[in-house]
């Protein structure tokens, strides 16, 4: 019997093909996908369907410029990415705060530059870091990984250079008692 | 900062225009100084550039540049290249429209059913609104 072994990047490659991942691509024109954001089903749904509420579709646009600033590898600020308590889950969340209302677009790192988001939530249904549902969106990214990934686990780290080139130095993280 | 230092003073060195020793005369510094600055980077100073460029007879010039400015990658992640994009799925989509083809019979947008709709929208926004006529033509 031969083994095969089998890296992550080879799991993403089968996952694109699949369709239970898809490359986010960078729309405007000139660019390319310098990084690469990788979206689960549940963002790929919220950024590809079409809603009859104007202003959503206009939020979701927004939303998705936001995505694309990782995707093109613009530089990378603490404000627009953060790394979730406890550290060790890795769960991280690129903020879109503007128009609101605010989406956290949760995610994980499978490589440096190669982020994962997993599941989205609104920032005003969330409440306190140590409320439910913060803990809900945070089990659901790990799941999602898990259902991705399994048995890979994802890049578990507090230096932002380590999992993202390009990053403004800051503080990226907050310990918590 | 230090590459850009280094890389001039090899080209300098190069044509023979300069030594570490001749630098180290016109600052009144010790050559192993000058030697240590050019080997490694350090928290240079602005007065040692400064000097350090001015015994080579040039100065540095300081220019901001927006991000916004920069010039766009021209290559794209690695992990990307033959990834399906969204093309891929207008396409897959037709070839999926292609083998129900006996459900649908007239390919016209009258003809299609709510549920084809749903399918484009699923699928993609470009798709939701091409006809199915227009999607199967781009199939090879």
């Amino acid at each position: 019997m031969r083994l095969t072994y089998m890296s992550i990047h080879d799991v993403i490659r089968w996952r694109l093909q699949e369709r239970r991942l898809f490359a986010l691509r960078p729309l405007a024109a000139g660019t390319s996908a310098r990084r690469c954001m990788l979206l689960a089903e549940d963002v790929w749904s919220l950024l590809n369907t079409t809603h009859e509420d104007q202003e959503l579709e206009e939020r979701i646009g927004f939303l998705q410029a936001d995505l694309e600033v990782f995707a093109e590898g613009q530089p990378i600020h603490p404000k627009y990415l953060f790394l979730l308590y406890p550290v060790e889950d890795a769960v991280w969340e690129i903020r879109s705060v503007r128009p609101a209302p605010s989406i956290r677009v949760l995610g994980l790192f499978a490589d440096k530059d190669v982020f994962v988001a997993t599941n989205y939530a609104l920032r005003e249904e969330l409440g306190g870091w140590q409320s439910r549902e913060w803990k809900q969106v945070k089990r659901r990214a790990r799941a999602v990984w898990s259902s991705l990934f399994h048995p890979y686990p994802p890049m578990v780290s507090t230096d932002v250079n380590q999992l993202v080139s390009g990053a403004i130095n800051g503080k990226y993280f907050k310990e918590r008692a | 900062m230090f590459t850009a230092i280094a890389e001039f003073f090899a080209e300098e060195a190069e044509k023979g225009a300069i030594t570490k020793k001749t630098i180290a005369e016109m600052l009144g510094k010790d050559p192993a100084q000058v030697t240590r600055w050019l080997a490694a980077p350090s928290n240079f100073e602005l007065d040692t550039i400064s000097d350090l460029l001015l015994a080579m007879g040039a100065e540095m010039d300081y220019r901001i540049v927006r991000f916004s400015e920069r010039p766009a990658p021209n290559y794209i992640h690695p992990l990307l290249v033959g990834a399906p994009d969204l093309d891929d799925s207008r396409v897959s989509f037709a070839v999926e429209l292609k083998s129900e083809d006996t459900k649908i019979r007239k390919l016209t947008p009258e003809a299609e059913t709510t549920s084809d709709k749903k399918i484009r929208k699923k699928i993609t926004p470009e798709a939701a609104t091409t006809s199915s006529a227009e999607l199967l033509e781009r199939v090879p």
